[in-house]
């Protein structure tokens, strides 16, 4: 069991019974976040380690989202939103002054719960993020975008039809593109806002299976309402009530002896 | 019978009816003025400047005229009101200031459309000094369609669903881009359709070129956006009321009604036709 109390440290220099010090990639200070003047999320810290899957699982309502959409400044775009806290992307904090926002979501990209595929052709969804950040080449676009497609095991399905729209892809196949997109921008961490809840089961299957892959090559944070999949896919598991962070450590831990009796509460679905 | 059947009965008769009566009127309309005017409508009609005081001969004049101000309203209209409906809906920042300026707009689209006229004589024609003129007639146009404009693309833009602003920012896009290349182009057809509609209503409007634009009878062709011209709404109006050969007169008027509104209705069509295709492609 870990930070549930803000005591004063200076910030990366605690002590840390869950990670591993020197893996640590993105590091949540005392976060605070308000909608008008609702506070979503309570005074939240915890670490996310590299290469590792983070989940983050609670009830409805629970800030989850919020939470999760802090990582990559997106909540910036909702008026009325309030941050305080820092958010320290290896050791740089993303809410400082002189940090531009655009860097911060390249580096850190997104899937969000619904597929949201630009209408437009495989290709060009993919080719997107590449072409706003001034990639050059066609050859080596097409290859970026080959490797993408690759990457979120999509390559096979649609190689004959990349001029195709991406809307005429099925809901899993359009949940993949949207990962391939994300990771044509070759992000460090990438962010999974409940991306299998419009999903069948054969699709949920595969893209879990996905981010089991991913993980070799990025940093991942998942938010998902279904526990089953946060202890399959996770290695470190946060549970997260009313905004405010209960418990958080390693997956193994959370499900087989978690430290507070809320926690289990919810994971053996007493509540929720 | 089930009284709620004969209650429904009555509704839908009363809603059907509705419908019959105003498409009714619309044809009834389209008939009378193209009964009239097709007699008069030849090659000549269409291609000739008028002759014997205005007794017989085309309307040439009027109809370039009449599209000579409608261009003009529309390169001053379209890219203002497109891009403050952009600045409005994406940029500015919703608060009362943007609720007033709506506000105003939308008093803006109910104002007589004769006031334009006042107005557009007092600043463009005296004001600006450009006389009676295209420019003048033009710009007062454009005037009077900017909160069609403003609105039909402000709901264009905002019908974008927002997932597509969400996908573009997230992947490192500033905001400049993901309106430009993801929100624009989803919009257009939206903005083009409300917009296109707006210039047909514009182009047979009387009232605010009368003291800024038109002149009964010209003898050339126009020569430059400072020149005055003849329009077609206008010309209508000249030739029933002035002259004294209403015999010659009114026959012209009414081929001109017809080449007027054959003008808006062709307009309008241009608008369905970009809707249906764009419609097609997007299934969001």
């Amino acid at each position: 069991m870990v930070k549930l109390v803000h005591s004063p440290y200076p910030s990366g220099h605690r002590q840390s019974i869950v990670h591993n010090e020197t893996n640590i990639r993105i590091s949540i200070r005392d976060l605070n976040i308000w909608y008008a003047s609702a506070r979503a999320v309570k005074d939240v810290s915890l670490d996310i380690e590299k290469n590792k899957v983070t989940a983050i699982i609670g009830p409805s309502g629970c800030g989850k989202s919020t939470l999760i959409r802090a990582v990559n400044r997106m909540n910036d775009i909702i008026p009325g939103v309030k941050v305080k806290g820092e958010i320290l992307l290896d050791g740089k904090n993303i809410y400082d002054e002189d940090i531009d926002v655009v860097t911060i979501r390249k580096m850190v990209g997104m899937v969000f719960q619904r597929s949201n595929p630009f209408p437009k052709s495989i290709f060009e969804n993919v080719a997107y993020g590449l072409k706003i950040n001034g990639f050059p080449g066609k050859k080596k676009l097409a290859e970026r975008i080959e490797q993408s497609l690759k990457d979120a095991a999509l390559w096979d399905e649609v190689k004959d039809r990349l001029g195709d729209s991406a809307l005429d892809l099925s809901g899993g196949q359009q949940q993949r593109l949207c990962i391939a997109r994300a990771l044509a921008v070759e992000p460090e961490v990438v962010l999974f806002d409940e991306p299998c809840s419009a999903l069948d089961p054969v699709a949920t299957a595969r893209i879990e299976e996905l981010i089991q892959e991913l993980k070799e090559k990025y940093t991942i944070v998942i938010v998902t309402h279904n526990m089953q999949q946060a202890a399959r896919i996770s290695d470190f598991c946060t549970f997260l009530m009313l905004g405010e962070l209960i418990e958080f450590d390693k997956t193994d831990k959370i499900f087989t002896t978690p430290s507070k009796k809320v926690t289990e509460d919810y994971i053996t679905g007493r509540f929720g | 019978m089930d009284i709620r059947k004969t209650k429904e009965f009555i509704g839908f008769g009363v809603l059907k009816s509705a419908a019959v009566i105003v498409l009714l009127a619309l044809f009834a309309i389209l008939y009378f003025v193209a009964a009239r005017g097709i007699k008069v409508i030849n090659w000549e009609f269409l291609t000739q400047m008028p002759r014997s005081g205005m007794t017989a001969g085309g309307i040439l004049p009027a109809i370039l005229g009449t599209f000579y101000l409608t261009i003009c309203a529309i390169c001053f209209a379209l890219p203002l009101g497109v891009a403050a409906a952009i600045y409005l809906t994406e940029y500015a920042k919703q608060g009362r200031l943007v609720r007033i300026i709506r506000i105003g707009i939308n008093n803006l689209a109910g104002v007589p459309s004769v006031v334009f006229g006042l107005f557009g004589l007092a600043v463009f024609v005296k004001f600006c000094g450009f006389g009676i003129s295209i420019l003048s007639g033009g710009l007062t146009l454009g005037i009077l369609i900017l909160p069609t404009i403003i609105r039909a693309s402000e709901e264009a833009l905002m019908v974008v669903p927002r997932s597509f602003r969400e996908a573009s920012l997230a992947l490192g896009a500033t905001k400049w881009q993901t309106i430009s290349k993801v929100v624009l182009p989803n919009a257009v057809s939206g903005m083009l359709t409300g917009s296109i509609l707006g210039i047909g209503r514009a182009a047979g409007e009387t009232a605010p070129i009368l003291f800024t634009a038109v002149t009964f009878y010209s003898a050339r062709l126009p020569r430059s956006v400072f020149s005055e011209v003849q329009a077609l709404p206008y010309h209508i109006y000249a030739l029933m009321t002035e002259g004294t050969h209403p015999e010659a007169q009114i026959p012209i008027a009414y081929g001109a009604a017809l080449v007027l509104v054959s003008l808006v209705l062709g307009i309008d069509l241009i608008a369905i036709i970009i809707r249906n295709r764009f419609r097609r492609r997007k299934k969001w």
